[in-house]
């Protein structure tokens, strides 16, 4: 009891206690934000990837046949949901690389690009495409803004409308592509072109891929390259969708198709942008290990400020000791009184980081208003809000572990203050 | 052989002291501090210990107050061996039969008076013959706050007192679980002799009113001449005046 009063009397005199606490809650509250945010990004980072780009990308080992789509449809047949499988749906594609020309001010401008053939339904069942597509008019919206046109639709990646100078009165484009026909030295480029009414464009979020992006009918890409009789092969490779359920795992799904179908090669979403999701995991982790350090340093702080009011009550623990408080009583004492404000300190911490993540974007709106937003105004983004995950599990793991440290802090103190002798204290002035 | 004990032949003593031996290595080199102290001190006395500065009176007191061990020599309290007692009870019965008034008052200087005196109450948990009950408590510790003249500084902090004051807040926190007995190392060492003269006052009334057993230890002939019994320390041993 004498304890309780005495830590509750520390807790409401000393200053510098409260300081250690404030920091340990202003370390944990950060690594909270900052571990939520980094989430945030990485979530939407991945999101962005696969409003383009497919769970899964298959194509038939060896030279590619000519009914390819047809090919692996048949081969995956057992492997769509209907059957019981993984797979809710797929989608031919058909690649070419190519150059786009537009006019504006009679000036033409010229972009090198890679063309992706697609059937606009089929592709839409594969990717979250209306996440990431925009129709250049109102009157396009909702439509197949690729086939069934008197002129074939294009979507363009959003950087390339700059780039091209395209505008609301100039929306049509050449495409140029062609084929390669002989062979040995009589081999030679049969180029082709063809004007496609730009009908929308693309924002993945990757500007650097939207640059050089941009997608046609599948029906167009084939005729245009290789003549009005059709094409020689229908897919460069066939892309699907994996169950929701199944999404969050990709690679496992992966893993089973290439065990039961030897002909086919299969990429995951993350094996084809594995740079960009390894750089966000190894972020990520850096991120968390220096943020540790600083929660580390500032319990460390916690402990050096318990060693020291050890000293300096020497004398008190000396006359406390001499009214028969007794050793373990001594160490309960610095015991209760460190882990009192190390779990203050986390626990205000983890409230006020969970507080600052769901209300960010409140914060963010705030501080856009009093103009020391953390965006930049010049740049036009598509929303001006801070992502942020917020993981209950993940915040109770980092209190958890800044309040087993400060136990560790406390525990040191404790034992060391058991160690002194109350004699040495009490003798002299 | 003294009075006391000639006409209180069957009674046992509150403190005993037989043939207490402490020494202290300095270096290469051991100090006899204690060289066969003997002590009794009966109920209801009030004795002095007088001795030189560094003749070993604290040496002593702590021994007697359970705060050190003799290196020989045994020590009793109410009749029980207590020098080779485990901590425990020793704990116990510092916490339950003993009170110490340091020279330099080591009152806690972030609780007021009241709560100082109250301390050892809340260190005691209602053992022994302290109050049980927390307002039990705070009108025993207000009690003796107005009994040693501080019934209009009981929520000051020490700092805001007096040397005088603060020792009679010390004295009063030394009462405040009815201790056998009340052992005091200098009480007055750092008083001005006016002050001093209060608190030897405020000592034989205690000792009076309330039949509390007191040791005294000093080297100041003025405070040894209020106690009823004095003894004298020196060269380790304790003889009489
Ligand atoms: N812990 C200790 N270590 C070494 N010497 C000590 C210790 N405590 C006391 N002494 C020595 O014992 C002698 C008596 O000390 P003390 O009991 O404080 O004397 P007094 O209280 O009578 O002035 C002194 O010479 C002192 O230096
Ligand atoms: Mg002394």
């Amino acid at each position: 009891m004498a304890v309780v009063i005495i830590v509750r009397r520390w807790l409401c005199t000393r200053w510098v206690a409260l300081v250690s606490a404030l920091c340990i809650a202003a370390t944990v509250a950060a690594m909270v934000v900052v571990t939520s945010v980094m989430d945030g990004f990485r979530e939407r980072i991945h999101h962005h990837i696969r409003c383009l780009e497919p769970d899964l990308c298959m194509r038939w080992r060896g030279p590619v046949p000519r009914d390819h789509f047809a090919r692996i449809a048949a081969e995956l047949k057992g492997e769509m949901v209907a059957a019981g499988g993984p797979l809710v749906a797929l989608a031919p594609h058909l690649d070419s690389v190519g150059v786009v020309l537009a006019e504006s001010n009679q000036t033409w401008r010229m972009e090198g690009v890679r063309i992706t053939g697609v059937d606009f339904a089929k592709e839409r069942a594969v990717v979250d495409l209306d996440e990431a597509l925009f129709a250049t008019s109102a009157e396009n919206v909702g439509t197949d803004l690729l086939g069934g046109r008197a002129v074939p639709g294009l979507i363009v990646g959003r950087p390339l409308l700059r780039g091209l100078g395209l505008s609301a009165e100039t929306t049509s484009a050449t495409l140029m592509t062609g084929r390669i026909s002989g062979s040995g030295a009589n081999a030679h480029f049969e180029p082709s072109n063809q004007i496609f009414d730009v009908t929308g464009f693309v924002d993945s979020g990757r500007d650097e891929l939207d640059a050089r992006r941009v997608m046609v009918s599948r029906g167009a890409l084939q005729r245009l390259r290789f003549g009005p009789e059709g094409g020689r092969t229908d897919a460069s490779s066939v892309h699907a969708r994996v169950s929701d359920a199944l999404r969050g795992d990709v690679p496992a799904v992966a893993r089973a198709l290439q065990r039961d179908h030897a002909q086919l090669e299969v990429t995951t979403w993350e094996d084809r942008n594995r740079s960009l999701v390894d750089a966000l995991a190894v972020e990520r982790r850096v991120m968390g290990i220096v943020l540790g350090f600083i929660v580390f340093f500032s319990v460390a702080l916690l402990c050096g400020l318990l060693l020291m009011m050890v000293i300096e009550k020497t004398r008190d623990v000396g006359v406390l000791r001499s009214m028969g408080l007794s050793r373990s009583r001594v160490v309960l004492l610095f015991l209760l009184y460190g882990l009192v404000l190390g779990a203050a300190g986390s626990a205000l911490g983890c409230y006020g980081g969970a507080q600052v993540v769901s209300h960010m974007d409140q914060i963010t709106a705030w501080l856009d208003n009093a103009g020391i937003g953390p965006f930049d105004s010049s740049v036009p983004y598509r929303t001006r809000e801070i992502p942020a995950v917020l993981d209950g599990a993940q915040v109770a793991f980092i209190g958890v572990c800044t309040l087993l440290l400060c136990t560790v802090a406390a525990g040191l103190a404790a034992w060391r203050a058991s160690r002194q002798d109350p004699l040495a204290a009490l003798a002299y002035e | 052989m003294n009075p006391p004990e000639a006409t209180n032949l069957t009674e046992i003593p509150v403190l005993e002291a037989r043939g207490l031996q402490r020494h202290f290595a300095l270096g290469a080199q051991r100090v006899a501090v204690l060289r066969g102290a003997d002590l009794r001190v009966m109920r209801g006395e009030f004795a002095a210990i007088l001795g030189s500065s560094g003749s070993g009176k604290s040496t002593l007191l702590h021994i007697l107050g359970l705060l050190d061990r003799p290196d020989g020599g045994e020590v009793l309290w109410n009749g029980e061996a207590l020098a080779t007692a485990g901590e425990s009870r020793r704990t116990e019965l510092r916490a339950t039969e003993s009170a110490f008034v340091f020279q330099f008052y080591f009152l806690l200087p972030e609780f007021s008076a009241l709560e100082n005196v109250v301390m050892p109450a809340a260190i005691a948990r209602g053992r022994g013959r302290a109050p049980k009950s927390a307002a039990e408590r705070r009108e025993r510790g207000m009690e003796l706050l107005e009994r040693v003249g501080l019934k209009e500084r009981m929520q000051h902090r020490p700092q805001q007192l007096s040397g005088g004051e603060r020792q009679r807040v010390a004295i009063a926190r030394g009462l405040m679980n009815r201790p056998s007995i009340l052992f005091c190392d200098e009480p007055t060492g750092n008083l001005d002799s006016r002050t001093a003269h209060s608190i030897h006052e405020l000592l034989v009334e205690v000792n009076r009113e309330l039949g509390q057993t007191i040791l005294v230890v000093t080297h100041e002939a003025d405070m040894a001449a209020v106690a009823a019994r004095r003894v004298v320390m020196r060269d380790g041993i304790i003889s009489p005046e």
